[in-house]
């Protein structure tokens, strides 16, 4: 086979658009287009016809957690349930100039609320920023910069019926969660069907957490209170590789200060198990008030000191790095808004 | 069924099209179904000798890798096909090769009609696409941006995110 055959802009239509077709993501269908023009005339257009969301295929989602009848219903368990609520996701990016490498970086986050529409937040806040600074693009033109997603979280929010029928929607509460940590469980499938997600719910029970799990295709709760969980507000919770993991910060006076938990669910018990040694040096925890993710590919990171504070598990230290990082968080660059010379 | 005379052969030699012999079990060799319909068109014909097939679009590189496959869910063609060991082998066999080697074996994949190998290999592509930035794309599968300036107003105007 000669080396021209071997060229990936070469490979006959027919098998592109087989490796289109099974693409998930707007986005992904989106730089598959932008590759060049055998790939951009593989994948039509009307792929996307089905897919108005950004961040995730099947989220925004909107259902209620429905308790079985022979659950006790506990105060905390009262509040969130039969409600209207909407899981939405929130993904985290790192931007970099493309003609000026040199430059710092910026972090960013945005949640798709509104499917298709995506609205600025504040990394480590939740709040959304309404008021955009004047320099910031009104349409972010993705080919011009280095974008690197770091994680996505989810969380969730009460909304009316009125959700579903209005595109621009915009009324909820979240305060009512107070700082719940929860997680979409997508280990069991690839495929990101809602039949196959579970999601983790850590909500405030009286002044400890409760923990359970909701099945999203019908919202059945089933409670894992099982595993006691105290003082809520230091805890997050994250998936990786398929696991349940639970992240604790100690407090003050003690020596250590975060502990690592693994749930441990089988047919005999379900517990929170403490992972001595971390989770291993080749993954970042990633946290914020709505939960955590992991990084599994810090290429980003080199050279860059991105992080606002680092916790080694290994030697229990943790070092704040102030430097550099508020302007990594805010402003946005001016590079944002400038056109390429 | 094919003829008696010719069906005592349980093997056919495939020639790779820089010429080399491959001498494959036929079970093994139906997994692709350009083969087997090679074997069914030769039997039918009743011939004794040794069926040759020879493949102009496959050089022996690949296709001793697209026989290693066959071979392998040969092994498992009587279980059924959510086989786990057959998945997980199914997943390491793809995770060891380059780029170009993956371009030729979906290429040989397609041209062999082998379809499960031809999903599989989609499927291990459209994985490693995913998240990736265009740039990256680009720079993985070694492809250069020749689109023409209109074009690229109409890439602009599609991947950008609108925030007001």
């Amino acid at each position: 086979m000669s080396d021209q055959e071997k060229c990936w802009s070469k490979l006959p239509p027919k098998l592109l658009s087989l490796i289109a077709n099974r693409l998930e993501l707007r986005s992904d269908i989106l730089s598959f287009r932008a590759v060049c023009p055998t790939w951009r005339n593989s994948a039509p257009f009307s792929l996307l016809a089905d897919k108005t969301t950004i961040l995730s295929p099947i989220l925004p989602h909107k259902f209620s957690i429905n308790v079985p009848d022979d659950h006790p219903l506990t105060p905390g368990l009262w509040r969130i349930a039969n409600r209207p609520l909407v899981l939405v996701a929130t993904s985290f990016f790192i931007i970099q100039s493309i003609t000026s490498p040199n430059l710092p970086p910026w972090l960013f986050s945005v949640e798709e609320f509104n499917p298709g529409k995506l609205n600025l937040c504040s990394p480590l806040k939740r709040n959304v920023l309404n008021d955009l600074p004047k320099n910031f693009p009104n349409n972010l033109d993705l080919c011009k910069f280095r974008i690197t997603k770091i994680s996505t979280l989810y969380t969730l929010s009460f909304v009316d019926t009125d959700y579903d029928v209005n595109p621009k929607y915009k009324h909820r509460t979240w305060a009512n969660f107070d700082k719940a940590v929860l997680h979409l469980d997508t280990s069991k499938s690839s495929d990101h069907t809602m039949e196959d997600c579970t999601l983790f719910v850590l909500f405030k029970d009286s002044s400890n957490g409760s923990f359970g799990k909701v099945r999203l295709r019908d919202g059945t709760f089933t409670s894992l209170n099982r595993c006691k969980i105290k003082s809520f507000d230091d805890v997050r919770i994250f998936e990786s590789c398929g696991e349940l993991y639970l992240v604790y910060k100690c407090p003050s006076y003690e020596d250590v200060r975060y502990k690592v938990y693994k749930l441990k669910d089988d047919e005999e018990e379900i517990k929170w198990v403490e992972l001595k040694e971390g989770i291993g040096d080749e993954r970042i925890l990633f946290a914020t008030l709505d939960g955590c993710g992991y990084i599994a590919d810090f290429e980003c990171f080199l050279g860059n000191t991105l992080e606002i504070a680092v916790y080694e598990f290994g030697s229990g230290e943790c070092k704040r790095i102030d430097s550099g990082a508020s302007q990594v968080l805010w402003p946005p660059p001016g590079w944002l808004s400038e056109d390429p010379p | 069924m094919a003829s008696s005379s010719s069906s005592s052969l349980s093997r056919v030699v495939v020639k790779s099209s820089d010429n080399n012999l491959f001498v494959v079990n036929k079970k093994v060799a139906s997994q692709s179904q350009l083969l087997k319909q090679c074997i069914d068109n030769m039997e039918e014909k009743g011939t004794n000798d040794v069926i040759l097939i020879p493949l102009s679009n496959v050089t022996s590189n690949i296709l001793t890798l697209v026989l290693e496959y066959c071979e392998k869910h040969a092994d498992f063609a009587d279980d059924d096909n959510n086989n786990q060991e057959l998945k997980q082998w199914d997943h390491e066999f793809l995770k060891k090769f380059d780029y170009a080697t993956l371009n030729s074996l979906t290429m040989a994949a397609d041209y062999m009609v082998t379809k499960s190998l031809l999903n599989l290999c989609c499927q291990f592509i459209a994985d490693s696409i995913k998240d990736l930035t265009v740039q990256q794309i680009r720079q993985i599968f070694d492809i250069k941006n020749d689109f023409t300036p209109q074009e690229e107003a109409d890439i602009k105007n599609e991947n950008a995110w609108a925030f007001r």
